[in-house]
């Protein structure tokens, strides 16, 4: 019995791309806020 | 908790540790090099396997070191983590430093699934990450497919539909199985969740099937003293019991043979696969089942539905009185140990916005806030999926998680080894069920929440 999926390393190294490639692009609002909530506490 | 003065997170690293799944590896893939460069804050985010992830979870805040900033709670061991005052009340700590609340966070934006993670002070203990109900999703290429409809009704004298009862999803399991051998197929009419060695199929049982005979709440009654044998007041043996049970192994003979060894995963893995017609499947890996060719074979053939019910068991869910199936989630809660307590509250709240959901929905079928359901492109996989999303907003409260025992760890433990008995045939499931209604009292005896 083999189980044959399509998701190989060449499948992973796509997703993997794909993640990368998704948070470069997630837009977050206020982002201004979360730059400076890092640097100072009163944000 | 705020130390003052600027770069105060300047160094600071964020550990949090998880089980591997979906919505899981999102935030450790997508959410946390965001959240980095926004902040510089480094999150390294441990997925690992979910014995693991309790195991580790719980040995760092047992001995307070303080690895762990965040840890995965899920929602039926959550009661056992406020009991042991394991948590930081998030909902207390942003009201003590309004410089800290991120603006879009609102714990208002939350679906009701939220509560399961509050405490007696209506405090929000986590950040809820994922939530989704075992569906019985179907191959809607087969059961549209002219030839298998003409020998489906010509064999059992009915129409090929999603099966609204356990005898019909029976005949729907035999059919195919039958189909599989005869045309030399790799299919098989069921998946079964059916590990003989891991909760997952303990689980199984209890929290898909057996509620679906009228067995809720593990046949466990806290008003009867915590009685889980007939003979006390309980349901773990009862006639619908043995029922579920009966039933149940017969489904997991009809399935692949992998089946023996599969937890939650290996279903997902086995029906993306294309090797069974239909199963119950946790919904987190409906939409990657159903919409990513890298990992699937059943792109664009998956359907969705309710489980099949004994007679009465709907009316008791749309009562409150009962539940058709499993709701399960699970949050990212922070340790009192932790020693980041100001940085993770950011990153908890970064979890929550709006903004970064529909993606989020998308990897792992999770929705955790009401807009969710409005984003366009979960509107376009809820149609991909026949409905997924929209059951899960619709007829989430049909569904209910773990019932809210601090026991649970102990009497999953406790009664496991009775339940691998039974599946692999050591034990006939009427005398397994009696020796696990038996079992469960004694052990509930001796954690005092049962008196002789």
């Amino acid at each position: 019995m083999t189980i044959s999926l399509k998701a190989g390393s060449s499948a992973l190294a796509l997703s993997l791309l794909a993640s990368t490639a998704l948070a470069q692009d997630l837009q977050i609002e206020n982002a201004e806020w979360w730059q400076e909530a890092a640097r100072s506490s009163t944000a | 908790m705020v130390a003052g003065g600027r770069a105060q997170f300047d160094g600071v690293t964020l550990r949090g540790v998880t089980e591997s799944t979906p919505p899981s590896n999102f935030v450790s893939d997508v959410l946390a090099p965001k959240f980095e460069e926004l902040t510089g804050i480094r999150v390294e985010i441990e997925t690992t396997s979910w014995d693991q992830m309790y195991d580790k979870a719980i040995k760092d805040m047992e001995a307070g070191t303080g690895i762990y900033d965040m840890v995965y709670l899920e929602q039926d061991i959550v009661y056992a983590y406020l009991a042991r005052d394991f948590l930081v009340d998030v909902t207390a700590a942003l009201q003590e430093h309004p410089d800290l609340q991120a603006p879009g966070y609102d714990e208002a934006n939350f679906t009701t699934f939220a509560d399961n993670f509050r405490g007696e002070n209506g405090g929000l203990y986590g950040t809820p990450m994922e939530a989704f109900i075992k569906v019985y999703l179907y191959r809607t290429d087969l059961f549209e497919d002219e030839e298998i409809r003409a020998a489906f009704q010509e064999q059992t004298g009915r129409e090929l539909e999603p099966a609204k009862t356990h005898e019909e999803y029976a005949e729907i399991a035999e059919f195919f199985t039958r189909w599989g051998q005869e045309h030399d197929l790799d299919l098989w009419g069921t998946t079964a969740q059916a590990h003989t060695g891991h909760p997952a199929s303990w689980y199984e049982y209890f929290e898909s099937v057996a509620p679906t005979y009228g067995v809720y709440d593990w046949g466990i009654k806290p008003d009867q003293n915590y009685a889980a044998s007939v003979e006390n007041g309980g349901e773990m043996n009862s006639d619908e019991a043995k029922a579920a049970m009966t039933w149940w192994l017969s489904m997991r003979d009809l399935a692949p043979p992998e089946s023996v060894q599969s937890t939650w995963t290996e279903v997902a893995t086995t029906f993306a696969a294309g090797r069974a017609a239909q199963g119950l499947v946790y919904g987190e890996n409906a939409a990657w089942i159903a919409t990513d060719d890298s990992q699937s074979r059943v792109v664009g053939e998956v359907g969705v539905a309710m489980p099949p019910l004994e007679d009465g068991v709907m009316e008791d869910a749309e009562s409150g009185e009962g539940y058709i199936g499993y709701y399960d989630g699970g949050a990212f809660g922070m340790p009192v140990t932790s020693n980041n307590q100001d940085a993770a509250l950011l990153f908890m709240q970064f979890m929550a916005l709006p903004e970064v959901q529909e993606d989020w929905a998308i990897a792992g079928s999770r929705i955790t806030l009401n807009s969710t359901y409005d984003a366009p492109r979960v509107q376009e996989v809820d149609a991909e999926l026949g409905g997924y999303y929209t059951m899960l907003r619709d007829d989430g409260r049909l569904f209910k998680g773990a019932p809210e025992y601090p026991f649970h760890r102990q009497l999953i433990e406790a009664t496991a080894p009775i339940f691998y008995q039974i599946l692999t045939g050591d034990l006939e499931p009427g005398e397994g069920l009696d020796q696990m209604a038996a079992k469960s009292e004694e052990e509930l005896t001796s954690l005092g929440y049962r008196t002789n």
